[in-house]
């Protein structure tokens, strides 16, 4: 009898993927995006989609645009440097097509650490005071039975399906970030399912060599992805930058989409989601050359 | 408003207030520069820059202490990816909410910011119930501000719909009505907000209501300025002088940690 490998490929990935899912993100901000996944998700014009997501942003962007999500978990949802909020969340949600379930990065957190736990709730100090209980009534104010403290108990969060992106893995699921993993771990173990994507597949010796370093363990994950590049045009922590050439030209689709027109949206949408059938046909649309120059930094 | 600091030749606005940041940081501080925000993250590697060998510094998930004084980076992104050549840590995300005791600093953007120093990063509720303008989200604020040491509040602009007398919604909460006990009575830690940081000028807290008091005029700021731009009638006490930058605060801005001049709005 062999040892089980939970290498799959992408469209097998994408299979698990079911309309009204809870999907949770992996990494934060614009490092470490699940995109090769998430493309997937677009092509096969899932809907409904809750998206639970630490601290989010642009990331969230392509799947609003392809018209998968009815609800956002997160406590952010900004362009960091590069928009002060992310544009297509920022208009589904004034229109009223998106739902936000209000929380900050401690809350969702706390969330996800209750989903872990299999608890029902934990609770948080971050919130109390501020409008984020008002605006999310899952989140209940309360006094605590050990000290009286005014706290929020906050829910758990145990995603249908944990979408995470790292640098390598082994045949068995055992998965090692490169440098910081983020709540990843956290995602991993509140998750019922979770699907890694990884820059490449390595040894279980070289893992067993260095067992200090893997973030997630095999018995966790369901699926391994190889998926190189596949954080584009996020950046890979360790591996490479974010592609700000992809980034502008994305803003210029938003930009225009704000002023009425939402053809260059559509455009740029058949360009790198629809059109290419494969990651790799992706990543040939973007080019060898702009790929590595985005490994120096 | 004005992008450039008259009185010191083209020093910008940016470059001034990341310079009033950075001497507010001390040696042996634990600090986190805040998501997003140019000015504070300048300011934070400036202080380092400056001498402040102990200084322990969160940069995206980790903790650095920046010896050798190399700091790359655009303070656009959470997560340079420079900064793992500096770190000494990798905490995860998760556990960085447990480091909140032991973090003396932070920084908090902010749409809004009223009279008691609350902060929102929601957004501006529309006629007729929904959003006229969603914001960011609170990002990390209403948790680090509920247990840091201090924070500064940071805001882009100066104007009657910025700071008010009651943010629309609150991500943080500064010291909600007011007076010394309105942070304890809702259970939260830490020192709260120590200023508030505008382009025209520093605001303080009174010590005894908490109102928000103006503090320094950054040079070429009138009080007149002030007080038309601010949607509800600060307290003015003692206006102190805007602290000078040295010749020499400037140039480690400007060669050591902002070579690209990016608080000028030298973008790439």
């Amino acid at each position: 009898m062999q040892r089980q490998p939970v290498i799959m490929e992408l469209k097998e990935a994408a299979d698990l993927v079911r309309d009204g899912m809870t999907i949770a993100l992996g990494g934060v901000f614009t490092v470490n995006r699940p995109t090769a996944l998430v493309r997937e998700i677009v092509r096969k014009r899932v809907r409904g989609l809750t998206v639970v997501d630490v601290s989010a942003g642009l990331n969230l962007e392509f799947l609003i645009a392809g018209g998968c999500v009815a609800k956002v978990a997160t406590g952010y949802a900004g362009g960091e440097g590069m928009a002060p909020v992310a544009p297509l969340f920022r208009r589904s949600v004034e229109e009223g097509t998106l739902k936000v379930w209000e929380a900050d990065a401690g809350i969702m957190v706390t969330a996800l650490r209750a989903g872990a736990l299999n608890l029902p709730f934990l609770p948080s100090r971050g919130g109390v005071g501020t409008s984020i209980p008002e605006l999310n009534p899952d989140l209940k104010l309360f006094n605590d039975p050990v000290r009286g403290d005014p706290l929020l108990a906050v829910p758990a969060i145990q995603p249908d399906l944990a979408l995470l992106h790292a640098r390598c893995a082994d045949l068995y699921g055992n998965i090692v970030h490169k440098g910081g993993s983020f709540a990843d771990a956290l995602i991993a173990r509140a998750a019922k399912k979770v699907l890694v994507q990884v820059e490449e597949v390595i040894s279980s010796r070289e893992v067993r060599c260095n067992p200090e370093i893997t973030s997630i363990p095999g018995l966790l994950v369901d699926g391994v992805v190889r998926a190189p590049f596949g954080a584009h045009p996020f950046s890979s922590e360790g591996c490479y930058r974010l592609d700000r050439q992809f980034f502008w030209e994305y803003m210029e689709a938003a930009g225009e989409l704000r002023r009425g027109s939402g053809q260059r949206l559509q455009e740029f949408l058949k360009k790198y989601f629809y059109g290419p059938d494969h990651w790799f046909d992706y990543l040939d649309k973007i080019g060898l050359r702009r790929l590595f120059e985005l490994k120096e930094f | 408003m004005k992008k450039t600091v008259a009185a010191y030749g083209d020093l910008s606005v940016r470059e001034l207030l990341a310079i009033f940041i950075s001497r507010e940081i001390k040696d042996f501080e634990y600090v986190i520069p805040g998501a997003g925000i140019a000015v504070s993250r300048a300011g934070v590697l400036l202080a380092r820059a400056m001498g402040r060998p102990n200084l322990r510094i969160s940069l995206s998930s980790y903790v650095a202490n920046l010896a050798g004084g190399d700091q790359k980076g655009s303070f656009q992104l959470y997560s340079e990816p420079g900064y793992l050549r500096h770190a000494e840590y990798c905490t995860t995300f998760h556990d960085h909410i447990e480091e909140g005791r032991h973090i003396d600093v932070t920084f908090v953007g902010a749409m809004q910011v009223d009279r008691y120093g609350n902060t929102n990063l929601i957004g501006i509720p529309g006629e007729g119930g929904g959003l006229r303008v969603r914001g960011p989200g609170s990002a990390g604020t209403a948790t680090f501000t509920s247990t840091v040491g201090r924070y500064y509040i940071i805001v882009n602009h100066h104007n009657p719909g910025v700071i008010v007398e009651n943010c629309h919604f609150r991500s943080t909460v500064g010291w909600d009505r007011g007076g010394r006990e309105a942070r304890a009575k809702l259970g939260l830690t830490g020192g709260g907000p120590k200023y508030v940081i505008t382009p025209l000028c520093i605001m303080d807290f009174s010590e005894d209501d908490k109102q928000l008091r103006v503090k320094h005029l950054l040079p070429g700021a009138t009080l007149a300025e002030v007080l038309e731009n601010t949607g509800f009638r600060p307290l003015v006490e003692d206006l102190e002088p805007f602290p000078r930058p040295t010749g020499a605060e400037i140039e480690t801005l400007r060669t050591n940690v902002d070579g690209q001049g990016r608080l000028r709005n030298k973008e790439e």
